[in-house]
């Protein structure tokens, strides 16, 4: 025994009031207005998102490291993939509000294909501005999403150490002492320190020295 | 003293008296008039064609009941859908104002404004066409 299917049609408890009819149709010039809305937005979205983009952008040249090839590993990896992710999620995200604003399928349609497939032309444009709409909400999210890495990526390249400064001096032990300085040409079987706070350079037998370091700084 | 259409004998008036609905719902009843509520794509339309329940000519009444409202954030698809379209428990019913757009020019009728003013209610139930509104 199968259920009765309900009636197509219910009888109205009350009849429209003028406030409904002028209601009516305020949303139906709100309905027909629908795409050019979404297409205006996406506009606005579109310049803003890309003035952030390049505001980020900006912030490497701020900081003025061009390049993160001296940093270690450890910092490099984690760098390129937030930068890199984020570049080509910025891509997709603008190209996703920019077919929002002007569409991304150029085709002719029939006012019969129309009516066959959405029923009425206003639905048709409600449509397109849903279809327009859901892109453009990817688009921002994918857009925020960029921003996100892309800072942290910029953060990252901030915080990260600079490349280890080379040894400059050397530390000679030679007898009870130990001396610190920058080497200098010397005569064969010395060595010849220019020692910082130093006027005259220090001059080291060879056969006295026991040690020699490489270090970075005399202190 | 109003002037009358030779027609129907009803000249332009505007009135939203609840006779008009009464008159739709039994011309629905009877096949005079017919209507139609179809979501579709998440975008409800109507259409109710047949018989003016007041002056009894032929009206095409085509409405959209779906906007894109606000863009970030917000939601666009009208709530029946989400709330009791087809699928729910309960079958639902939509409730459509029609405005005669019979296309005659009744006399008194303000400008150019074809119809002669009688605006009805009828509700129908809200029908899918299965493209991608189940969600």
């Amino acid at each position: 025994m199968t259920a009765e299917p309900p009636p197509r049609v219910r009888k109205p408890e009350t009849a429209p009031t003028a406030a409904d009819l002028a209601e009516r149709d305020q949303y139906a010039i709100m309905t027909a207005g629908s795409a050019e809305s979404v297409r205006g937005s996406a506009k606005t979205w579109e310049t803003a998102l890309t003035a952030f983009i390049t505001l980020i952008t900006a912030g490497v040249i701020i900081k003025g490291r061009d390049s993160i090839a001296d940093l270690t590993i450890a910092w490099r990896l984690p760098i390129v993939v937030l930068a890199g992710g984020g570049l080509l999620l910025a891509v997709v995200g603008l190209w996703l509000t920019v077919a929002a604003e002007a569409g991304t399928h150029p085709e002719t349609r029939t006012l019969q294909d129309i009516r066959a497939t959405h029923g009425t032309f206003s639905a048709y444009q409600v449509y397109l501005a849903v279809q327009a709409a859901q892109r453009l909400r990817w688009g921002i999210r994918l857009a925020a999403a960029a921003m996100t890495l892309l800072i942290s990526g910029v953060i990252g390249a901030w915080l990260a150490p600079g490349p280890a400064t080379p040894p400059t001096f050397i530390t000679v032990t030679h007898g009870n002492s130990t001396t610190c300085g920058t080497p200098e040409p010397a005569p064969a079987g010395q060595i010849r320190l220019s020692v910082p706070g130093e006027s005259q350079p220090a001059v080291i037998r060879i056969a006295q020295i026991t040690t020699v370091t490489l270090t970075s700084t005399c202190h | 003293m109003p002037v009358e259409d030779p027609l129907s004998g009803r000249g332009y008036e505007e009135s939203t008296a609840f006779e008009w609905t009464e008159k739709a719902f039994e011309k629905l009843e009877n096949g005079m008039l017919r209507g139609e509520v179809i979501a579709s794509r998440g975008i409800i339309r109507s259409r109710v064609w047949g018989q003016c329940p007041a002056c009894e000519h032929d009206l095409d009444d085509r409405q959209t009941h779906t906007a894109v409202t606000s863009v970030f954030g917000g939601e666009w698809r009208d709530t029946a859908l989400k709330d009791g379209g087809a699928g729910a428990a309960q079958p639902a019913y939509y409730q459509v104002d029609v405005s005669c757009g019979c296309g005659h020019a009744h006399p008194c009728a303000p400008g150019d404004r074809t119809g002669c003013g009688a605006s009805f209610r009828v509700e129908l139930l809200l029908q899918t066409d299965g493209s991608g509104d189940q969600a």
